[in-house]
């Protein structure tokens, strides 16, 4: 009798579970991302709850992000100021379609209980303001995308620079501000158009 | 006979193929010693950091090993590339996608590539770029001495370099190698480091509120280390310039590797 050769089930299951995995969960196919969009980045964070976060699921939004970390004392409570103030110059309905991301510098001491611990002291609306941590080499490349300088001094110290950058629906930086306290009306402006041209 | 799969052979087949796909044996590097360095930006107090010994590539990245890499990963490709990871001037002087063409050699040392492409080099072959204090401390040594750098013929001959550009880049490798076994850290072209933009912001946590200098915290406060040492001026000058997404004419790379502690 000749030996009939049996194709193995094991590689057709694999194929078939990579296409399966391979396509977007859920949502309908949507446009490409634009060439210039932070959502080419391929990184993970963690939020303040400790459960992954993806950048992209900011896609559709006007997002206000920027880096801090906490044990800064000075400088990042003002930047947190920054930003709220921000917030509050939209209209009610308009705020509430702008996310606020913050992700920090020092993933190894802000850890979800500190971010929580820190959102909660900074009466931070979670979850439409998200505080994020990830690996240092995940934080250099945004850092790196963002414009955003900084270096290790010590446990715990860093020397950086302070930047707040708009991303527009599509994740394009749209306008950014350097410096703490400087005047915001543009970044309020870019946000409202976003989101009055979303409507 | 039964068709139990050992564990072994199954962690022998994954480590080939790892093996194979990071290409970690594929290139040379040299050990370089580590050491005390004072940085050259945002030391105040001039304090020493300790640098661990790592391994550096013998010679920079060069076009031919681009071309490889870009050929087994089509998301570098010139045409691929999201312009938030290389602005339009990335790989320019290559003829095409996946060829080289008659203005790149493959022995020159690959330019016109952005932060963000050597990253990704490097990542696919299990290594990172070098940090700039391990740029710097292997970039002290001469032929003969791990730290040449009090030497003022040392600075001497590389701002001697620096002032005479070739005017078409040379292949790696044509110089005496420094005394770790590494070439062309001087003279050849300028090279990514993984914290490029790190050295130019204060440690000075105070912010200051006035205009300029609210952008770094305390920016008054940068102080250089060595103010007669104008070649590493330059270095760090144009380091400050660059962005991590640009792409510049002279502007290369080399991967590093930290070094396991010896048991």
């Amino acid at each position: 009798m000749t030996h009939r050769r049996s194709i193995s089930a094991a590689p057709l299951a694999l194929a078939a579970l990579v296409l399966v995995a391979s396509e977007a969960p859920g949502r309908a196919p949507q446009r490409a991302l634009s060439s210039d969009s932070l959502y080419n980045l391929d990184v993970s964070f963690t939020d303040q709850d400790g459960r992954p976060f993806s950048l992209r699921s900011l896609r559709g939004s006007p997002v206000l992000i920027s880096m801090f970390y906490g044990s800064c004392q000075t400088m990042c409570p003002i930047l947190i100021e920054d930003a709220r103030e921000v917030d509050a110059a939209l209209p009610p309905a308009e705020r509430a379609r702008l996310r606020v991301v913050m992700v920090t510098i020092d993933g190894e001491r802000d850890t979800p209980e500190r971010l929580r611990a820190l959102a909660a002291e900074r009466r931070m609306p979670l979850p439409r303001w998200t505080l994020l941590r990830g690996s240092d080499h995940d934080v250099r490349e945004l850092a790196m995308v963002l414009g955003v300088q900084y270096r290790r001094i010590s446990n715990g110290n860093y020397a950086h620079s302070s930047v707040l950058s708009v991303l527009d629906p599509e994740g394009r930086i749209a306008v950014q501000l350097e410096g703490l306290r400087q005047p915001k009306a543009a970044l309020v402006d870019r946000i409202r158009s976003f989101v009055r041209s979303a409507s | 006979m039964t068709a139990r799969v050992s564990w072994a052979a199954l962690l022998a087949v994954v480590l080939a193929a790892s093996a194979a796909h990071g290409q970690r044996d594929s290139r040379d590097m040299a050990g370089v010693a580590g050491g005390a360095i004072v940085p050259f930006y945002g030391s105040e107090q001039r304090r020493a950091v300790e640098v661990a010994p790592f391994e550096l590539d013998v010679h920079a990245v060069t076009n031919a090993e681009m071309l490889a890499f870009v050929r087994r990963d089509p998301r570098w490709r010139r045409s691929e590339v999201p312009r938030l990871f290389a602005d339009e001037r990335y790989l320019e002087h290559w003829a095409g996608d996946v060829a080289l063409g008659p203005d790149a050699h493959p022995d020159q040392p690959v330019v016109n590539v952005s932060w963000f492409a050597a990253r990704a080099y490097c990542e696919a072959r299990g290594a990172r770029l070098p940090t700039e204090l391990e740029w710097e401390i292997a970039a002290r040594a001469d032929e003969t001495r791990a730290d040449a750098h009090a030497d003022p013929r040392f600075a001497a001959r590389i701002l001697e370099w620096y002032s005479h550009p070739a005017r078409e880049l040379p292949s790696v490798m044509q110089r005496e190698p420094n005394v770790f076994g590494v070439y062309d850290l001087h003279g050849l072209i300028w090279e990514w480091v993984e914290d490029f933009n790190a050295s130019m912001v204060s440690a000075d946590d105070r912010a200051r509120l006035e205009d300029q200098s609210s952008r770094f915290c305390g920016a008054g406060a940068i102080n250089a280390a060595d103010t007669t040492d104008y070649a590493t001026f330059m270095r760090y000058a144009f380091r400050s310039s660059l962005r991590a997404s640009y792409t510049v004419r002279n502007l290369g790379f080399r991967c590093a590797r930290s070094v396991e502690d010896p048991s």
